[in-house]
């Protein structure tokens, strides 16, 4: 009852503060009045009276001081009695505030930008059951190539028989596309073929209905679960969709569940339908498969368990002979392509926030010199160091908590850039995979975040400046009237500190962007192997599933291609027109392969290639230069011989000197039919710019085509105007026909780029704000060294020393400190610039000449830093300077 | 005023209490109740009142309410809490049992023992 009470006094207290404040007042005030009616009545004139009221009251505003104390707000008075006092402070000089300000906002807007980024994205949890335990299972075959690819259906099964210790559950997939017909246009879908344990494995909570049973895999059933976007927009969250059906590849399936929006975060789908027990046995291997690891498993004893099984099994089975396992987190593989530009850049930015400190605490240590006489009167009147600290620490919080908004406003900005200019879709390497990155949100988190790198700084470069005051003799600050000789002037120690953390900061981000450049420049320059500009790629996906499909015939496909191909390069704008089976950097499943060379049986290398089906006119579209014999003909179709053309590569890797044309190639795992080299051309950069191009095989469409296709099309016109004439062109052929993941080639080039292209550009920018920051430090403390020396500087003028003597002898002096600074900044990058070597393309992260040229630069803006204040010192008048004490 | 005795620590509050469980009482009217029930042989310099009652306030002893004193004018009531009354019977209790054993040992006569 008694805490209640209390309890509700304080907290009346709290909410009428100011109110309070008054009603103290005024009960006083009354208490004295009602004394003096009292007094009055006795006699006395009423000025008298309230005279006598007010003596016998005593210190009025003692006891109202004891008052307010009394009611426990002590602490609350005395912090906004220092934070009225620091806004008055940083209010009189307002440059010094805006300055230290500004450059807070900087460094903590930045910060506050790649945490929101990191944590968006590379900290983000995965919307699923226990994400972290998750792992990827790949094979690998290095002998041939392969690094990561995917199991087949039978490696699952296997090791789904096996019961492998390690893993709670295995999880199988295949990303595929599925045409949905009989509801408005014809549609290719994003589907999901999944082993049935997947509701459990991810723990999925449908948002409607129900995920599949294990059972549903050991008969054929014909059940769909919708994507959660895909619900949205077809069926307009219809909440009584299951049990209806869907035509999906001419069959009809039953709509059972749809998924979480937040399962998009994984597998952007739009189906998911199971595999039968049945197709599983068949299915080829490029299968993904993942692993739930047992809570208490390593990524490592999971590996070393799994290849002990793939030991024992690869007796019974030779095809897996010469492949191995690599098993990896999923969380890390799917960011493996931005995580080391995220990284770099969040290095990065940290800098920046301790330049900016730097200058912060340069500025407050400035700002406290001149304030020592002040210290020094309130020392003497009875301050206690607690006092002078902790005035420091609110005026340095003060500042850095605006400093900590406006970096909240930049962050804010910064996000939004990023989400209309950054990457939505991020490769995964060696993997031919893409992920879609998450949103991301500035939120409480990052708010939180800023607040503590406000506080933080704020408390760090508070403390600088009262401790170096308090630990000088304040009784001569008193004397001097504050002005000090040089050899009183305290802080010189932390000041050149400040300078050489500058100039190394600077120097080590100076020579990370410089890198950054000369690797983008040259990736940049990296000739793909044909000629991007104005190429338009798009999917076709015969619909060879569904039952009765006429496009189960190889003859009927080849027709149908042909045609499509025919009326697409009639359309007016349309220079030329192609069909390939991958488009190159697009991340599309890459096929590869050994073949054999007819000609030369007991080659022991071991020989293996991309292999690429493609129609007519591939080439000329894509314009891969032809550099021996020739390219397909019309006339290479299933009538005719075999042929094949290689790549230049392919050439010089396994023909060497010979000449390639009229040999044979011969595939083992196909019809061992062998096919003639008709022609060789330029190699291509396939699977990412860094990378070197790979042996290449290319086939002839019409010999056998495949059912999906990528058709490019170089195109003379907007594209906005001949999309729509390519798709009623296809569609004069098939109404049925989806067509899908429409890109232009520069689109495809920007995703393969993007996270060095992140690190160019911010790292860069950062580089810039770094070097100013330094300037403007370096700038900072050279000024105030000078302006403590301007007497000296009389007496050497008045000794008839010269100016230019002058400025040469300070310069030297201020660049000697820089000098330190560049010099531990040349170790620093020599040993970080090796973090960022993923980042780096045709450049070593220690190149020679970027330190040279980094050092140099930072060097002369340095210089030009001390010069000015230099300078301006050895203007003054003499007799000014000498009658300065 | 020489014969007004000093107050000794703590009672001050004890004062405020006793004089409050009369009836509510603004601090002017606090300090002449105390005048006179102690029979004009305490006071207190008058603002130091206000710090202890603020305490009291605070503590949850005493409980507040604005209103218009005799003379017409704005003041502030006191009220003693359920807490507040508790606190002056076992404070009253302590220092009676303080005060006769203080009072006892004083009058002790030589030879009484």
């Amino acid at each position: 009852m008694r805490f209640v009470d209390g309890l509700r006094a304080q907290w009346s207290a709290l909410i009428h503060r100011s109110a309070m404040r008054d009603e103290v007042e005024v009960e006083l005030l009354e208490h004295i009045q009602h004394r003096a009616d009292d007094l009055e009545s006795s006699g006395v004139s009423r000025l008298e009276a309230e005279r006598q009221a007010r003596i016998e009251f005593g210190g009025f505003e003692h006891y109202r001081e004891e008052s307010h104390r009394a009611q426990g707000w002590n602490w609350f008075v005395t912090l906004s009695r220092d934070v009225r006092f620091g806004l008055r402070i940083l209010l009189k000089a307002p440059v010094f505030s805006a300055a230290a300000v500004l450059t807070l906002a900087l460094g903590i807007g930045a910060n506050t930008s790649l945490f929101t980024l990191v944590r968006g994205i590379l900290l983000h949890p995965l919307p699923v059951r226990a994400g972290n335990r998750l792992v990827v299972i790949w094979d690998s075959n290095p002998a041939i190539g392969l690094s990561r690819v995917g199991p087949s259906g039978q490696d699952y099964l296997d090791w789904r028989e096996q019961k492998i210790q390690a893993f709670e559950d295995l999880f199988l997939f295949e990303h595929g596309t599925g045409t949905v017909t009989g509801n408005g246009d014809p549609e290719q879908l994003a589907g999901l073929r999944v082993s049935t344990n997947f509701g459990d494995f991810f723990g999925i909570r449908p948002a409607l209905g129900r995920a599949f049973l294990p059972e549903e895999e050991s008969a054929r059933h014909t059940l769909v679960v919708l994507g959660y976007r895909y619900w949205m927009r077809k069926y307009q969250g219809d909440p009584t969709i299951c049990g209806k059906s869907l035509t999906l590849n001419g069959e009809n399936y039953t709509i059972i569940g749809v998924l979480p929006a937040s399962f998009d975060e994984l597998f952007p789908v739009d189906v998911v339908v199971p595999f039968d027990i049945g197709w599983l046995h068949r299915a080829d291997s490029d299968l993904g498969v993942f692993g739930r690891l047992r809570s208490n498993v390593t990524v490592q004893q999971a590996a070393a368990q799994m290849s002990g099984t793939m030991t024992r099994m690869a007796r019974q089975r030779t095809d897996r002979k010469g492949f191995g396992i690599v098993l990896l987190p999923l969380a890390s593989v799917r960011m493996e392509y931005i995580r080391p530009a995220l990284m770099v850049l969040q290095c990065a930015v940290g800098f920046v926030l301790i330049l900016a400190c730097a200058n912060v605490a340069n500025l407050m240590l400035s700002h406290g010199m001149s304030r020592r006489q002040e210290i020094a009167v309130r020392v003497s009147l009875g301050a206690t160091r607690m006092q002078i600290v902790r005035q420091f620490l609110v005026e340095s919080s003060l500042l850095a908590i605006v400093g900590g908004a406006l970096g909240l406003l930049l962050a804010l900005g910064s996000v939004h850039l990023w989400a209309r200019f950054g990457p939505t879709q991020i490769p995964v390497p060696n993997s031919a995979y893409e992920v879609t990155l998450p949103e991301v949100h500035l939120g409480a988190g990052e708010v939180v975040f800023t607040l503590a790198v406000s506080l933080a700084t704020g408390i760090i470069f508070g403390l600088i400046p009262p401790l170096r005051l308090l630990g000088g003799n304040t009784q001569s600050a008193l004397k001097n009237g504050g002005r000090g000789t040089i050899g009183e002037v305290k802080g010189r120690g932390t000041r050149t500190v400040l300078v050489v953390v500058e100039g190394a900061l600077a120097l080590v981000l100076v020579v990370g962007a410089s890198l950054m450049i000369k690797s983008f420049s040259r990736l940049l320059a990296v000739n793909p192997g044909f000629e991007p500009s104005r190429l338009l790629t798009l999917r076709i996906k015969l619909s060879e599933d569904a039952a009765g499909s006429p496009y189960r015939d190889a003859g009927r496909r080849a027709v149908t291609f042909h045609d499509f191909v025919d009326r697409v390069r009639s359309i007016p704008g349309v220079e030329s027109a192609a069909l390939t089976q991958i488009v190159p950097l697009s991340q599309d499943d890459m096929d590869r392969g050994p073949f054999a060379v007819k000609e030369k049986p007991n080659s022991d290398i071991s020989l293996s290639a991309d292999y690429r089906d493609i129609s007519t006119g591939y080439f000329e579209t894509m314009k891969i230069p032809l550099l021996k014999g020739r390219s397909f003909a019309e006339s290479d179709d299933d009538k005719h011989p075999r042929v094949v053309v290689i790549d230049e590569t392919l050439a010089h890797q396994y023909f060497g000197s010979e000449d390639p044309l009229g040999k044979h190639i011969v595939l083992p795992a196909g019809s061992q039919v062998p096919r003639e080299v008709i022609g060789v051309v330029g190699a291509v950069r396939d699977s990412s710019l860094s990378a070197a191009p790979e042996p290449t095989l290319y086939f002839p469409l019409m010999q056998g085509p495949d059912q999906t296709m990528s058709m490019v099309v170089r195109v003379s016109g907007p594209q906005e105007t001949i999309l729509p004439a390519i798709r009623s062109a296809i569609w004069s052929v098939d109404r049925n026909q989806p067509i899908y993941e429409i890109r232009s080639m520069p689109e495809i080039l920007g995703n393969v780029t993007s996270a060095p292209r992140i690190a160019f550009i911010l790292l860069d920018v950062l580089a810039v704000v770094a070097l100013v920051l330094a300037a403007i430090g370096i700038y900072g403390v050279t000024s105030y060294n000078v302006g403590q020396r301007t007497q000296e500087v009389g007496v050497r003028l008045t000794f008839g020393a010269t100016p230019d003597a002058i400025v040469s002898m300070l310069v030297r002096q201020a660049t000697k400190i820089t000098m330190i600074g560049i010099a531990t900044g040349l170790l620093f990058a020599w040993l970080m610039t090796r973090f960022m070597s993923s980042l780096l393309y045709g450049v070593s992260s220690t190149d020679p000449a970027i330190f040279v040229g980094a050092t140099l630069l930072v060097g002369i803006v340095a210089t030009i830093a001390c010069y000015v204040p230099a300078r301006r010192a050895v203007r003054v008048d003499p007799l000014v300077a000498l009658r300065m004490e | 005023m020489p014969d007004q005795a000093q107050l000794l620590p703590g009672t001050l509050d004890l004062l405020i209490l006793r004089a409050v469980s009369l009836g509510p009482l603004h601090g002017y009217g606090i300090l002449l109740r105390i005048s006179q029930i102690s029979g004009e042989a305490l006071t207190v310099e008058q603002g130091a009142l206000y710090p202890g009652l603020f305490r009291l306030v605070r503590q949850g002893l005493l409980k507040t309410k604005w209103g218009v004193s005799d003379a017409n004018r704005r003041a502030k009531y006191y009220e003693l809490t359920v807490a507040g009354r508790k606190r002056l019977q076992d404070e009253t209790e302590s220092w009676k049992r303080l005060a006769a054993a203080i009072g006892s040992a004083l009058s002790v006569q030589p030879g009484e023992l």
